[in-house]
Order: structure tokens, then C-alpha cells, then sequence
């Protein structure tokens, strides 16, 4: 069974039709990524699968629950999904560390000094132990990155999603997140990933979708899409990015 | 003047007291209001936004003076809110500052970045785990100048309770007036308090803004 | 009953004058506002620091011991004044010293960029700050300007005190005439502010989202 399904999704913004038809299936330990131009609805995707979006038509479900079933709280949705989002969106006025652990007390109930250590050793992983103590303003946008990972990790999700992780670094270090996801995906994590990182989606990936105009044009293993798209749309994508 | 100074200091502690329970009391008003502002429930937000609107545009001297002379007018249960004239003055204050604070915490909590709800949504919070530990933490550093403004304004307001009798500072400064005449001086020692006060609340805010900074 | 509506008129008056003062008291303060916003914004900060501190004063004194001074106080020191006379000149020093504030804000927040276009094109300063900058900082003032006028006439309501036969005094009269009228009477002028300051506020609150 799929980690994740979405089947015949559809979501408006008013008149704007956004996603048209959308399905698409992940499974345990897969990385999937999602690429396309701007404004081709990568990003609602993802929002669709943790309810920041309610979609119109269609379903989603995530580890056997369904996102259109009134009985699927918010809370069970997003505990197992964890999210990292373009511009970090860290919380500025709490230390990484506070960052990392307020789900953990907040929503999984852990005793401050569980999470305390949970916290630790996350900010461990992803390089940044000796910066607990630190307020986002004082890391560098790679550093917050990495603590925006792990204050998503710290849910201990089925499924991480990833927004552009590294679209709004300096090129020079992005290579820092690239290198965490990648250790992520080592350990078969299950991952959505829009990018425009292709070198990242051809090298980690497992599974390649090309979305454009609110649909997935093509999709499939990282050769096949990236070394003989079939599609008119994705030749012409690619051959602007590569 | 020197045989002034004893009442004079008796009404500043007055005032300072009165100063204390009005911003307490238009804190809680403004953290009350702004959380009903941007509530679920539409008859909440009804009910605050009228209650802003209606306070913050009327006169702390009229709200004052609707409290002390006229609610103990309202026919059947009005002779049992007669208010002692100091608790009806600090009320007047805690209304309209209390309005004003409702405002400026409500544009506060507009005021941080969408992106913050959304962390704090895609993480699990609850509502109020949401507001209390994410959006109100924030607003409330993004709204600390107009809050200090807006203690400030309370402070100075302070006066007004003298127009129905109580005997702060200025109040105790007529009272001399009508015994002795010495305005002039009077009014300007009272000024010169004021000022110095109002300075150091300044100064105290500024010195909270630059603690509470929220670098981006 | 009958004694309410006996008091309208009169109320009506009273409206009138607070009007007179709070309109008198605004347009002092835009002269004000604009000479010292001027002048602060243009000068080296030596001269700008004895005038901002004459400003922080007249900010920081509560408005009402300023009306008592003048009224009461002034007299004594030889000079006498009227008691609506007085009422003004407290609001507009008050009014003035916050206006001076939002033209020096404005004047300063174009400055930057646009001195330096216009002295390329070889403006004298005075033409630069006449033709190019103050034109542009007129819709910056424009919101905070509004928003100050609802302020005066909130305040014009503390020249009751000084005896002014303003809205707030009117009323109070007429309960003195007849107590029993002082819920109707009083809940009237609350209203009453409301209606003129509500729409006000409203106005400010527009042209600020307008012109941001
Ligand atoms: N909350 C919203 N309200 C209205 N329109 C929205 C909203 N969110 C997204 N849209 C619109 O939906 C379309 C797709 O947006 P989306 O963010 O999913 O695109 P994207 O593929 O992630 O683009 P990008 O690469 O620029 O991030 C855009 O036209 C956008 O304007
Ligand atoms: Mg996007």
C-alpha cells in the first residue's frame, strides 16, 4: 500500500482552477520529486496533503487516513507529515532548540526534558548541536534551514515534504541542506520534494513528476524523465534548466 | 509653594497608583479584545469590533463622566452602580486605552508573517497553542511602540480624574489653587512631573523594544 | 422627558462651539506642524535638539495642566486670556507639537533618493524641497493629519473644565438644571462624539491603506 495516494484532486482559488487532476502515489521510502515552472501548482500539492489547503474534489490519503474525512482531525493529519518550507519559517522569538521542541510538548505531549533531548539529538543530525541556544536571526539561512528540518523531523513523521528547501539560499550553501535531505533519504525516508535542484532530483530521487498547468504531464524513474522525456512540455522545461 | 509639596506628593501616589490599575486593566481589555478580534465565532468579533470602534472614538472625559453621573440614573438597577468617583474614573481610562490597545495588538497579530501560522499549523499546534505560543509572542514585540505610546496617553490621562473629584496630583493641585493663589508655579511643577515621567516611560519602553527585538 | 428635549438646542450649541475650537485648534496646528516640521527637517541636529525638546515637552505635558496653566495660570504672570482663546492655544501647542512630527516624518522619509535626482538636475535646495519633495510628502502626511483632527476634537472635549460652553460643558449644565435627564443627556453626547469622530477615523483609516 502507497505511504501516500492522491487520486482525481482538484482545487480552485476562486476562479482559478490550480490543480485540474492530480494523482499521484508514493510509497514507504520513496523520494519523490516534483519539478515544473512557476505557478504550475507544485506547492499546492504539497498543501493539500497536510489540509493547509482543503481541496475541492478527490481524495488524499496519507498512512490510511483521508484528508476529506470529517472524522481525520487536523492534528492526526499533521503529525504525520512533517513540512520545510522555502523561507524557513522558523519561529524568531525561541532558540533552535525551542524551535525543534515545542511539537513535541505542544502536540505529542513529551515532558520538557524528553523533548529536550529528542531536540538535541536532532539538532545533532542535522550539524547543529552547538547552536541550540541560538535565535534564528543569529544563524546563517543554511543554518536555519537545517533547524527548519529538524523541528520538522522532531514530529517523527511518516512523510517529509520539502518546499523549495534551498531555492531561497545563496548557491554556495545550499550544498549543506542538499546533504542533509540526501542523508534523509539514505535512511528511507519517505520525501516530497519540489525543487529546481535537478541535479538533487536526477541523483536521490526514486521518482520524477513534471507538473505543469495544474496537472502532471509526465512522470517516472529520474533517467527516463531527465534522458528521454516524452512529453513536448518537459523537453521544453528541461532544455530551459538543464 | 514648599507647604504644597506634602499634598502634592500625597496626590502622585495617587496617580501612580490609578496610572498601575488603568494600564493593568487596559492591558486586559486589549489582550480580551484582540483574541475575540480574531476569533472563530463571528458574534465575537461583532462584539469586540463595536466595542473598539465605540471606545476609542468617544472622549475618556465623556466615558468618565457617563459612568460617574449617569449609569446611577439608569431607571431600576442604576442606584446600584453607583461607582465610587475613583473607580469610575480608572474605568473611563481602561475603556478607552483599553479599546485603543485592542487595536494595536489586533494590527499586531496582522502583522506577522503569514508564513508563522502556517509553521505552526503544518507542525500540529492547536488554535490556542498557535496564538499562545506563536502569533500573540510575536505581535506583542511587533506592538510594543504603540503599546508604550498607548501607556503613555493613559498616564497623562490620568488628570482627568480630577474633573469628578479625585484627588490626584492635579486634583490636589486645584484644591490648593482654591485655598491659595499660585497657579502659575503649581501648574507648572505638576507639568514639569508629568514630563519627567512621561520621559522615563519613554525611555523605559525604548529600553524593552531593544530587549524583546525580534531580528528577522 | 420634556427636559431632554428642552436641552437638544442648546446641546446643538454646544456641538457648535466645540467645533469652533476644535477646527480654530487644527488649523494652528497644521501652521505649526508644517514651520517646525519644516525647519527640524532641514536643520543640523545642534539646532534640531533644543526644538525637539521643546516639542517633547509640550507632547509630554498632559494636555489638560497645560489648558489650566494658560487659563489660570497665565493671568498671573500678566497675561490674560479667554477662556476658549485659552482652550485653543493648549490644543494647537499640543496638536503642533505632534504635527511638527508627522511633516518632519513625511519630508524625511522622501528625502533620500529624490534630493539627489533632483540636485543632479541642479534644483537649488529650497526648490528641491518646494517642487520636488513636499509635494510627494503631502500624501504621506495626509492620513496621520486626519487622524490627529479626531484626536483635537476628542481632546476639545477637556475645555468643559476650563468653562468653554462646549458640548461636554452644555450637558453638564443642563443636568445641573435637571439631574434626572443625566442618562439621555449623557448618552447623547457620547453618541454624538462618536458620530463626528467615527467617520473621521474611518477617513484616516482609508487613505492610509490608499496611499501606503
Ligand atoms: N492561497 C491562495 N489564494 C489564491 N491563489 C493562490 C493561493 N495559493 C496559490 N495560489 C495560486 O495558485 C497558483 C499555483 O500556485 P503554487 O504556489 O501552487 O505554484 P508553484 O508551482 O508552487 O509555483 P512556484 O514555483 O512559483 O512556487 C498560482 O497562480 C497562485 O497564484
Ligand atoms: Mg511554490
Amino acid at each position: 500500500m502507497p505511504m501516500l495516494a492522491m487520486s482525481g484532486v482538484r482545487k480552485a482559488f476562486g476562479t482559478n482552477v490550480v490543480l485540474k487532476d492530480i494523482n499521484l502515489a508514493v510509497d514507504p521510502g520513496e523520494v519523490c520529486c516534483i519539478i515544473g515552472p512557476s505557478g504550475s501548482g507544485k506547492s499546492t500539492v504539497l498543501r493539500c496533503i497536510n489540509r493547509l489547503v482543503t481541496i475541492d474534489a478527490g481524495d488524499v490519503v496519507i498512512d490510511g487516513l483521508s484528508v476529506i474525512d470529517p472524522a481525520v482531525k487536523d492534528v492526526d493529519l499533521r503529525r504525520r507529515v512533517g513540512m520545510v518550507f522555502q523561507q524557513f519559517n522558523l519561529f524568531p522569538h525561541m532558540t533552535a532548540l525551542e524551535n525543534v521542541t515545542l511539537a513535541p510538548r505542544k502536540v505529542r505531549g513529551l515532558s520538557a526534558d524528553a523533548a529536550n533531548a529528542l531536540g538535541v539529538t536532532l539538532l545533532e543530525k542535522v550539524g547543529l548541536r552547538e547552536k541550540a541556544q541560538s535565535y534564528p536571526a543569529q544563524l546563517s539561512g543554511g543554518q536555519q534551514q537545517r533547524v527548519a528540518i529538524a523541528r520538522a523531523l522532531a514530529m517523527e513523521p511518516k512523510v517529509m515534504l520539502f518546499d523549495e528547501a534551498t531555492s531561497a539560499l545563496d548557491p554556495e550553501i545550499t550544498g549543506e541542506v542538499l546533504a542533509v535531505m540526501k542523508a534523509l533519504a539514505s535512511e528511507h525516508t519517505t520525501m516530497i520534494c519540489v525543487t529546481h535542484e535537478m541535479g538533487f532530483a536526477r541523483e536521490v530521487g526514486t521518482h520524477v513528476v513534471f507538473m505543469d498547468g495544474g496537472l502532471i504531464v509526465e512522470e517516472g524513474p529520474p533517467h527516463a524523465i531527465f534522458d528521454a522525456p516524452q512529453a513536448e512540455r518537459t523537453q521544453a522545461f528541461l532544455s530551459k534548466v538543464l | 509653594m514648599r507647604d504644597a509639596a506634602p499634598q502634592l506628593a500625597h496626590g502622585f501616589v495617587l496617580t501612580l497608583q490609578i496610572a498601575f490599575f488603568g494600564v493593568i486593566g487596559a492591558l486586559a481589555v486589549g489582550v480580551i479584545g484582540a483574541a475575540m478580534r480574531v476569533s472563530t465565532s463571528r458574534a465575537a468579533r461583532v462584539a469586540a469590533t463595536a466595542f473598539t470602534e465605540f471606545f476609542r472614538n468617544t472622549p475618556p472625559l465623556v466615558q468618565i463622566y457617563f459612568l460617574a453621573f449617569a449609569i446611577p440614573k439608569i431607571p431600576g438597577i442604576g442606584p446600584h452602580l453607583i461607582l465610587p468617583s475613583i473607580v469610575a474614573a480608572t474605568l473611563g481610562l481602561v475603556l478607552h486605552q483599553g479599546a485603543i490597545n485592542i487595536e494595536i495588538l489586533r494590527a499586531g497579530l496582522g502583522a506577522v508573517p503569514a508564513g508563522q501560522r502556517e509553521a505552526a499549523q503544518a507542525l500540529g499546534l492547536s488554535r490556542i497553542d498557535e496564538l499562545r505560543s506563536v502569533l500573540v509572542p510575536q505581535a506583542v514585540r511587533i506592538s510594543l511602540p504603540a503599546l508604550g505610546n498607548n501607556v503613555i496617553s493613559l498616564f497623562k490621562n490620568t488628570t482627568l480624574v480630577a474633573s469628578i473629584g479625585v484627588l490626584d496630583i492635579f486634583g490636589e493641585a486645584n484644591d490648593i489653587i482654591a485655598t491659595i493663589l499660585v497657579s502659575a508655579e503649581l501648574f507648572l511643577t505638576v507639568g514639569v512631573v508629568y514630563v519627567i515621567c512621561v520621559a522615563l516611560l519613554g525611555a523605559l519602553f525604548r529600553a524593552l523594544e531593544r530587549k524583546f527585538a525580534l531580528a528577522r | 422627558m420634556m427636559s431632554y428635549l428642552h436641552a437638544l438646542p442648546s446641546l446643538a450649541h454646544g456641538l457648535g462651539t466645540t467645533f469652533l475650537v476644535s477646527i480654530s485648534a487644527m488649523i494652528l496646528a497644521v501652521g505649526i506642524g508644517f514651520v517646525l516640521g519644516i525647519v527640524r527637517s532641514q536643520v543640523p541636529r545642534a539646532i534640531d535638539l533644543p526644538i525637539l525638546a521643546v516639542i517633547e515637552f509640550f507632547r509630554g505635558i498632559p494636555l489638560l495642566v497645560l489648558m489650566y496653566f494658560i487659563f489660570f495660570g497665565l493671568p498671573q504672570l500678566g497675561f490674560k486670556t479667554g477662556q476658549n482663546a485659552a482652550a485653543i492655544a493648549a490644543l494647537c501647542l499640543y496638536a503642533g507639537a505632534l504635527g511638527s512630527e508627522i511633516v518632519r516624518g513625511a519630508i524625511v522619509s522622501i528625502s533620500g533618493g529624490q534630493t539627489e535626482a533632483a540636485s543632479a538636475l541642479g534644483l537649488s535646495r529650497v526648490q528641491i524641497l518646494a517642487l520636488v519633495v513636499i509635494p510627494q510628502a503631502l500624501r504621506r502626511m495626509l492620513p496621520p493629519f486626519v487622524g490627529l483632527f479626531a484626536l483635537i476634537v476628542e481632546s476639545s472635549s477637556l475645555s468643559s473644565l476650563i468653562n468653554v460652553t462646549d458640548l461636554l460643558q452644555t450637558a453638564h449644565q443642563n443636568v445641573e438644571r435637571d439631574n434626572d435627564i443625566a442618562l439621555p443627556v449623557y448618552l447623547t453626547v457620547l453618541v454624538a462624539y462618536f458620530a463626528v469622530n467615527y467617520p473621521i477615523s474611518l477617513v484616516s483609516q482609508r487613505l492610509e491603506k490608499r496611499l501606503a
